[in-house]
């Protein structure tokens, strides 16, 4: 009976009638009314809903953007490892055309292939062989150097030698070729069996650290000029008859995937102009690091020459002061006239240093040893408990009648 | 004293469920979503009269309306038949059965989204026959289990009070 007076009042039917004419009302508004009047209460009444609505939108965009942003993030990351790797194999084979270029003719560019790791690190196969004209003793070189020597050839394919096989050997001089010697692998252990080392030099050839070492062209297999290492240091010997310097190899063993065999005729003409303009930026950077050294040798010359001076001159005025019978000139000291030998007396018109300590000392040992006398024409006389060894004065003179 | 206490918790509550839906809703799902403003009217529906709860059930749905891009006047006309309805149902929930509401509520929240479904003037198409046959249903549900939840959990604090 309750629940019929409640729905059946007409005020209720009255307020869902209202509801439902404004419901129905909104519902067949025209398209551009209708976007007014919700345009209005979005920026009125539901301001705060609507950008709560869209805020929660774009959190749930975050976090489906999340999934794709790791994705990429991921993606590009693998790129970029593959990138670096691209990059130096451009640049390497960058290089190696330009290499090729730069030697125009009489080549045979090549993949090395390296031995499996345990095997035979020391020799390497070269895709091409006596068809593309490649004969034993010819160079490998890279774009950096020289890295071997063929060694033995067939149809199609070739072996070779790196730098670091106990029986590599090349002749090789510094970049002004005043120094000659033969280079080969140096038989050391740990890190220093990848290095190399050059004997035979004369020993009046002192090679500083840093030194570019070429091929020198002798013996008709490498020819001049292609760089092969760097001095680091000597070495010791028992030889005393000639030197040897260890070489920091130019090019790596295993850092070659591709290189350049020098055929014979090439190598007969020379290839002083491949790598020329890299030894000519070695030999310039090491005539300014030689005039750099030179100017701040001259320098430490110089000031040396002039604390020598300053100390002489020290010792000259000391020997003045404690000999008292020096008639030595300062030249420092322009108020005193050139003049021959004086006796004692003259000395005390001289002045003290008043820096020093010794001569305030004495000063003050002769000012009470003399009394009223005054200190500036008192002796100089420093007493024994502090008087100073006495200085050897190489200009000193005889005292007059001495000779005698 | 008490009973302005208890509409102070029941506006806390309606709020809450009012920015949940503009909050929470967007980032639980794209095609299964929790009508929470339906939650909210069923909650004041049942404590007030019919008429009242019509008019309560048309500003809800403005509400609903302005945040939505089309279909404006949809919301407004189911939620206030939701509005009335369930205030005259009232009786039903005070039955304190957890299924039943889950019912009246799983009702509700799809005849609202069918009736916005239809409305909205986008016609008969295939989209909107699976949305009213498959995602209704089921945002319905996930609305009604939702719903008995959290009944069954506020019923204490939200006695109605006696009209």
């Amino acid at each position: 009976m309750a629940r019929t007076s409640r729905t059946g009042t007409r005020t209720d039917l009255a307020l869902l009638g209202v509801a439902l004419l404004l419901s129905v009302v909104a519902l067949i508004l025209p398209s551009t009314l209708r976007g007014k009047v919700q345009g209005s209460l979005r920026s009125s009444v539901a301001a705060p809903l609507v950008a709560a609505q869209a805020w929660a939108e774009r959190g749930r965009l975050a976090i489906g953007d999340h999934g794709r942003l790791v994705h990429s993030v991921d993606s590009l990351a693998l790129l970029s490892q593959s990138a670096a790797p691209l990059r130096a194999e451009n640049d390497r084979l960058r290089a190696l055309v330009g290499l090729g270029q730069r030697l125009q003719w009489g080549f045979v560019p090549t993949e090395i292939v390296h031995g499996a790791r345990g095997a035979d690190e020391h020799t390497v196969l070269l895709a091409a062989g006596a068809a593309a004209g490649v004969r034993p003793f010819s160079p490998l070189v890279v774009p950096d150097g020289l890295i071997g020597m063929v060694t033995a050839v067939d149809a199609s394919s070739s072996t070779a030698i790196l730098w670091t096989h106990p029986d590599f050997r090349a002749s090789a001089t510094t970049t002004d070729g005043l120094a000659f010697g033969i280079v080969a692998a140096h038989l050391g252990n740990g890190a220093d069996r990848y290095l190399l080392e050059m004997r035979g030099v004369p020993f009046r050839s002192e090679l500083t650290p840093g030194t570019l070492i070429v091929s020198s062209g002798l013996g008709n297999v490498f020819p001049r000029g292609i760089p092969i290492g760097i001095i680091l240091r000597e070495t010791k010997t028992v030889e005393g008859w000639a030197r040897t310097y260890l070489l920091r190899p130019i090019v790596p063993p295993d850092a070659a995937g591709e290189a350049i065999i020098l055929l014979p005729p090439r190598a007969a003409a020379g290839v002083t102009t491949a790598w020329s303009s890299a030894a000519a930026a070695d030999s310039s950077q090491k005539r300014i690091a030689m005039a750099g050294d030179s100017i701040v040798a001259d320098s430490l010359r110089r000031i040396t020459l002039r604390a020598e001076a300053l100390a002489r001159l020290d010792s000259l005025r000391r020997a003045a002061i404690y000999g008292g019978d020096s008639g030595v000139r300062v030249d420092t000291d322009s108020t005193q006239p050139a003049s021959a030998p004086q006796p004692d007396s003259a000395v005390p018109a001289r002045r003290p240093r008043r820096d020093s300590v010794s001569t305030r000392a004495r000063t003050d040992s002769a000012g009470a040893r003399n009394g009223a006398r005054p200190a500036a024409q008192a002796p100089v006389k420093p007493p024994a408990a502090v008087r100073p060894k006495p200085i050897e004065n190489p200009f000193r003179l005889p005292p007059a009648g001495a000779g005698a | 004293m008490s009973g302005v206490y208890d509409w102070l918790r029941l506006m806390v509550t309606v709020s809450m469920l009012v920015i949940a839906h503009f909050l929470l809703r967007p980032l639980l799902g794209n095609r299964i979503e929790i009508d929470f403003l339906v939650l909210a009217l069923l909650l004041l529906s049942i404590r007030v009269r019919p008429g009242v709860g019509a008019v309560l059930g048309l500003l809800i749905g403005v509400a609903a309306d302005a945040a939505s891009p089309g279909g404006f006047g949809s919301a407004m006309l189911a939620l206030t038949l939701v509005g009335y309805v369930t205030s005259w149902l009232k009786a039903a929930f005070f039955a304190e059965n957890a299924v039943l509401d889950g019912v009246v509520i799983f009702a509700s929240a799809w005849g609202v989204i069918l009736m916005r479904l239809f409305l909205s003037g986008r016609g008969f198409e295939a989209g909107v026959a699976i949305s009213a046959l498959v995602w209704a249903p089921l945002s319905a549900a996930a609305t009604a289990i939702v719903g008995a939840l959290l009944f069954a959990v506020l019923r204490p604090l939200l006695k109605p009070a006696t009209a």
